[in-house]
């Protein structure tokens, strides 16, 4: 079975597999999205309940899970595009207190590679990753299957503590938490043109990490495979630890701010080329289901061999009241479209930049509040500011997304873990 | 205890019918499929031996692969496929030649563009600087 109902059976196993699991987890109180459960960007990392939290005995599991389906079309100046589709994830996590600190077991999976086309998902402007050894142009890749995989242990000593983690799938200590945990980002469905300048390694196969707390700070450093995942979204992409990144955080109350870097090793396939890439963000998390606001602007730099792209970021989500969240988005992005493919060892120039503006403004109901989760149904637009050397090629784009979105109560056997 | 089987029961029925009526959308959108439609003025005439050469990029390759042209005419390349082309001179990013070809560059899906006027009789390659596939080259035998 291939092609849209195979990737409609599949977002069906998504849906199912998550509302069958309610029975068998003590639904926690109050726990329904609410959008400070995320907590404050912590940057791509589990955050755990303190060990006091937590019984001695027992393994605690959450799952969360949420799912897009909707219509995507995308006017363009000499063809339009369409497509039915769905982003999806699901997350578990376990935790149990070991060695004297805290053990936890996280994974994460999507079913993209089914719900989306295989060269991905419409979007103007967008690059990153390759399909059929071509660089992607206007399209954001489908997620791999295993989007995370790994195990975290961390200790308090003192005022201190450590943090040692072990990822066969996951996030290296780079930029800001990835676009579909961040309580900013989670409403829209679609990725940031600037995703490969700040959080694309959200899926890294292979991450090893460690790093030291106190008080708010946290400093962290990573050895991971820096190459972006493959064009077989459904295998682990196993390979050497030949990249580094380092990356210094900050929580107080609602406030998170980050600032990282990474060198990376020959990071796209088709460039025989390593990279640098610098991030540094901050975050307000109000925590309040009902109203509030909470944003995050970031900035990121990947420092390549045919020249430095830039991003400039910020985006927010506005809880008018308990049903109704308004999202907003506004980028400007770098974009090396016109010499984007494959450049032998060698052959160097100065790519062509483009930097390429869009402005996402959406809008999401809640029209269903049930144990089993909550639906909403949403609709957004995005503007683009086109550059003078894209004009001929885009005219004056413009995108819409309508959908139905699907997200599981936060399910918990016990205290909640909350993943990032 | 004995009250909370029949809650979870409950639970577990609400969320089978919240997640089929997600499925039941999903299949019928999957049955809409997905598709790209042209939205302006992307194509362009079958050649005719008295209209310049055309060439028609789609995701099997460019078509035809060896075009005829004769000194001061230009050639016109089409891209029906659905990702972006980069049309440059020459048989590989390494080896520029024949600039008259680089005046294509970058084509849109559904976005056509002519060459430069080809100034002088010889035998010129062609290639994708974006997808570099051995599907997307051609020569031109300029007359």
């Amino acid at each position: 079975m291939t092609g849209p109902r195979a990737r409609a059976v599949a977002l069906c196993a998504v849906l199912h597999g998550a509302a069958l699991l309610i029975p068998v987890h003590r639904v926690a109180a109050q726990t329904q999205d609410e959008p400070g459960a995320a907590g404050p960007e912590a940057a791509g990392t589990p955050q755990m309940p303190p060990p006091a939290a937590v019984s001695a005995s027992a393994w605690r599991w959450t799952v969360d899970a949420t799912a897009f389906v909707g219509f995507n079309y995308q006017r363009r100046k000499f063809r339009d595009f369409d497509a039915w589709e769905s982003q999806n994830w699901v997350m578990a996590t376990g935790a149990r207190p070991a060695g004297g600190g805290m053990l936890v077991l996280s994974s994460m999976m999507s079913l993209e590679p089914l719900t989306l086309r295989d060269i991905g998902s419409h979007q103007v402007f967008q690059t990153g990753e390759t399909f059929r050894r071509a660089p992607l142009i206007d399209y954001q890749h489908p997620h791999d299957l295993f989007m995370g995989l790994g195990a975290q242990f961390r200790r308090s000593l003192g005022r201190l503590a450590i943090v040692a983690a072990v990822d066969l799938v996951g996030a290296p200590s780079l930029g800001p938490s990835a676009f579909m945990h961040r309580p900013s980002g989670r409403e829209n469905p679609q990725a940031p043109l600037g995703h490969h300048h700040l959080d694309s390694s959200h899926i890294t196969p292979g991450v090893v990490r460690g790093g030291i707390e106190t008080g708010a700070w946290r400093m962290e450093g990573s050895w991971f495979r820096g190459r972006e995942p493959d064009e077989n979204r459904l295998d682990l992409d196993i390979g050497a630890l030949d990249s580094a990144a380092a990356r210094l955080s900050w929580t107080r109350g609602p406030w998170s701010a980050q600032i990282s870097g990474a060198h990376l090793t020959e990071p796209e396939a088709i460039s025989p080329y390593d990279a640098k890439r610098l991030t540094a963000s901050i975050a307000y998390t109000s925590g309040s289901a009902a109203r509030g606001i909470d944003w995050l602007a970031a900035v990121g730099q990947s420092r390549e061999a045919h020249g430095n792209l830039e991003s400039y970021l910020w985006e927010a989500a506005v809880r008018a009241g308990a049903a109704t969240t308004l999202y907003i988005r506004a980028e400007s992005v770098a974009k090396d479209i016109l010499d984007a493919g494959f450049h032998p060892r060698g052959t160097f120039h100065r790519h062509r930049q483009s930097q390429v503006g869009a402005l996402t403004i959406g809008y999401i109901r809640e029209v269903a509040n049930t144990r089993a989760g909550r639906a909403g149904v949403g609709a957004d637009v995005t503007g683009y500011a086109v550059p003078p050397n894209l004009r001929d090629s885009y005219g004056s784009p413009l995108s819409f997304h309508v959908f139905l979105r699907y997200r599981a109560p936060r399910l918990s056997s016990g205290a909640p873990v909350h993943i990032h | 205890m004995a009250a909370r089987i029949p809650r979870e029961r409950r639970s577990r029925e609400s969320a089978v019918r919240l997640a089929t009526g997600v499925c039941l959308l999903a299949l019928a959108a999957a049955g809409c499929g997905s598709s790209a439609s042209p939205s302006g003025p992307s194509t362009s005439p079958a050649p005719t031996p008295d209209r310049p050469a055309t060439i028609t990029i789609t995701a099997s390759g460019v078509s035809p692969r060896e075009v005829l042209t004769t000194i001061g005419s230009r050639v016109t390349f089409v891209n029906n496929d659905v990702i972006p082309h980069d049309i440059a001179g020459g048989p590989d990013p390494s080896r520029p030649d024949c600039h008259e070809i680089d005046a294509v560059g970058f084509l849109t899906p559904g976005q056509s563009r002519q060459t430069n006027p080809f100034e002088r009789a010889r035998t010129c390659e062609y290639h994708d600087h974006s997808a570099h596939s051995p599907n997307v080259a051609g020569r031109i035998i300029i007359r």
